[in-house]
This record gives structure tokens, sequence and C-alpha cells, in this order.
């Protein structure tokens, strides 16, 4: 039986497709998580205004924060396996 | 030919060494046996070989390539026991895609016929499965990669006794469709040696022997008679097993060397003479430092 040659090119792309395939749901995971944490810091972190005679104007913090501690809760399992 | 050849390979983990200075070469496009007690250092040969575990000292090769890090030999090679790692949410039909994007020979059409004929439900998840029926789709899943290299290692592990003849059947029948060289290791030997061609055993990590399975057949005989009549003649051969059968009667195995006049005094003295299997051998030549299991019974022997 002949020997099959391969690239570490073409096997490093098939691995990662099978661990991108096999730990699907673990990144749906994650997705999920992040839009959560989205949700939540989506009314800001806070904010200030003032007026004039004119205008008033109101500034609103929005911050990324949440969705860094969300990722950081989905690692949390890897980190202690 | 040597596909795989080693050269006073060892193994040693921090206490213990699994593989001692090993030097054997199996052959290529054979059937071998990799046959072995508990503990004896087949498992970590044969990671070795497949390149799984890294070795400590000696020399291996496989294809012409050290196999650990060698990704011809994990191309071309396949190593199947009984915790396969599959991806925890991959059905069956997942599993078997997946093989074929990874083993250019896999035969798809045939990994579908053995999972209907084993009865395994497409969409099952094979990490539920009972212990029988994983090492059943583990080892459909080894034949079916028609990898230039096949390793078995204790492929039956479960499985009930049809299923072991049917995986047997199935070996013999995929290996003369596809010839290439198999590994098989195993506790069942009687059950194996009609699929073996060569027979690998190896003992406290170390070679015993490389025989073919016609030649071990006939490595030794087995000896029923009269004790006293019987130890006057062997004492002259290498005992290999002794039992006590009744009264005053004994079974004696020696390595066959008889040659015709004592055949025929043995006959006349009464005593059967009787072929002992390959399976039998392996076990004799292997207890023979410790003796065999009557022994620990035997109390008039430690006192």
């Amino acid at each position: 039986m002949s020997l099959t040659e391969v690239s570490t090119y073409d096997v490093v792309k098939k691995q990662s497709m099978l661990k991108f395939k096999a730990f699907s749901k673990v990144f749906t995971a994650l997705i999920i998580a992040q839009i959560i944490a989205m949700l939540f810091s989506a009314g800001g972190a806070g904010s200030f205004g003032g007026s004039t005679d004119l205008i008033s104007y109101q500034f609103y913090y929005v911050t990324g924060d949440l969705v860094f501690i969300f990722t950081l809760m989905w690692l949390l399992p890897f980190l202690m396996a | 030919m040597g596909v795989i050849t080693s050269r006073q390979l060892i193994k040693s983990y921090r206490s213990s060494i699994a593989v001692n200075q090993l030097t054997v070469q199996f052959n290529e496009g054979v059937i071998t046996g990799l046959i072995g007690r508990n503990g004896a250092g087949k498992t970590t040969l044969l990671k070795m070989i497949a390149g799984l575990v890294k070795k400590s000292g000696g020399e291996l090769s496989v294809f012409g390539d050290d196999p650990f890090n060698s990704l011809k030999v994990s191309a071309n090679s396949i190593f199947v026991n009984d915790q396969m790692p599959f991806p925890v949410e991959y059905r069956v039909r997942d599993v078997l895609k997946e093989f074929e994007r990874f083993y250019p020979n896999w035969e798809n059409d045939l990994a579908e016929r053995l999972t209907r004929h084993f009865s395994i439900d497409f969409d099952a998840q094979p990490i539920n499965f009972s212990k029988g029926k994983r090492s059943t789709f583990n080892a459909i899943v080894g034949l079916a990669a028609h990898a230039p290299l096949t390793i078995f290692d204790e492929p039956t592990t479960g499985m009930d006794y049809s299923a072991r003849q049917d995986f047997y059947r199935a070996l013999l029948k995929d290996y003369m469709d596809y010839p290439r060289t198999i590994i098989v290791s195993s506790h069942l030997l009687n059950e194996l040696e009609n699929v073996l061609e060569d027979i690998v055993l190896i003992h406290d990590g170390q070679l015993y022997f490389h025989e073919t399975v016609t030649s071990l057949k006939e490595f030794a005989v087995g000896l029923t008679g009269d004790s006293s009549e019987l130890s006057s003649v062997t004492s002259k051969y290498e005992v290999l097993h002794k039992k006590d059968v009744g009264l005053n009667q004994q079974y004696v195995v020696i390595e066959n060397q008889l040659d015709e006049k004592v055949e025929e005094y043995l006959k006349k003295m009464g005593v059967q003479i009787t072929p002992v299997s390959p399976a039998d051998v392996c076990v004799y030549v292997t207890n023979r430092e410790n003796g065999g299991i009557d022994d620990v019974f035997n109390r008039s022997k430690h006192v």
C-alpha cells in the first residue's frame, strides 16, 4: 500500500476545522455570553450633560468592560481544567 | 522487510520501566499479533509506534521515520483502542465524515455497511455507547480507514462472543481486499490464531519470541501419563509447564524435540501426546519463573 504524503499546512487546516467543529457549542456559548453582556451594558456606564440657552447636550459613556468580564467568565472553566 | 524496526528501545515512566531494550521488527503486509500478559508493555510499545508516546531511549523507526512528531507516520497509521477520543457532541455520522477528511484511503461505504451490520444508530453519540458497542465502533473506524499501518490495541474489549467473531472475520476479509500492515494486541490468542500470521510475544518489556503461528503450533507438546514414568523422560527436556491431574497422573508440556524413538517409548508406556495451542504456549513460557496459579494455593510449598 502506497504511503500518503501530507503537508503541514493541510494538516493544520484540517485539525483547526476539526477543533472548531468539535467545540462549536463552546464558541456558541461565548457569542451568547457576549451578546448578553452587550445588552446589559447598552444603558451606558454613566452620563453627564448640561445645557446652555441654545442647546442642551448629554454625554453617555459606553464601555466594553462587561463584555470583557463575561468573556473571562466564559474562560473560567478552561482555566480550572 | 520490516516496516517497523526497533533496536534497544526503552520507555520508562517515573518509577517503572515499561519497555526494556526491546529489539523487534514488524513485517510489512502481515497481520501480527502482539501478545503478552497484563503490564508486559504492549500498549506502551504500540503507542510509541503510533507516535503517541515519546521513547526514552534506543531506536525506533516506522516507515523510515522516528514516529514521534512525524506527520508521515500519523497520516499513514491509525491507532485503535477502547478510548479513542471523539468530540463530545459528535454523532456517529459526524465521526465517520471527519475520518474521511483525515484518511485518504477511507472507505465510507464499508464503514456504513459495518455500522449497519452491528446495528449502530447513525444519530447516536459514541460517547454514550456501552463498552462493547464503543469497541465495535472503534474497530469499524480502524478497518474502514485502510491505513497502511493499522494498530488495534485490545480491540475486542467488552465485545460479546458473536461480535468478536464478526470482527475477526471482517478483519481478515478487509485485509485480503487491502493487504497492509496490521498489528493486533490481544489476550484472546486462541480466538485470533486463525487470523494472525506472526506472533510477537513480549514479557516484562522484552521480546520473548517472534514466530509464525504455524511454527508456534509445533513448538511444544503435552504429555499426559504416570508421573514417575514421565519424569524419567522429561528431565532431559526443557519443561514449560507441569500440572497434576488425578492420582499419580501428570500433564507435562515440553519443547517439541522428541525423536521418534522416545515418542514410541512414551506411547508404549501409555502416555498421551497432545498438541499445545499457541495461546497455551504463550502462557506457559511467560509463567515459568513464578509457576502457575496452582502454586499460590499449594500450602505445602510455603511451609
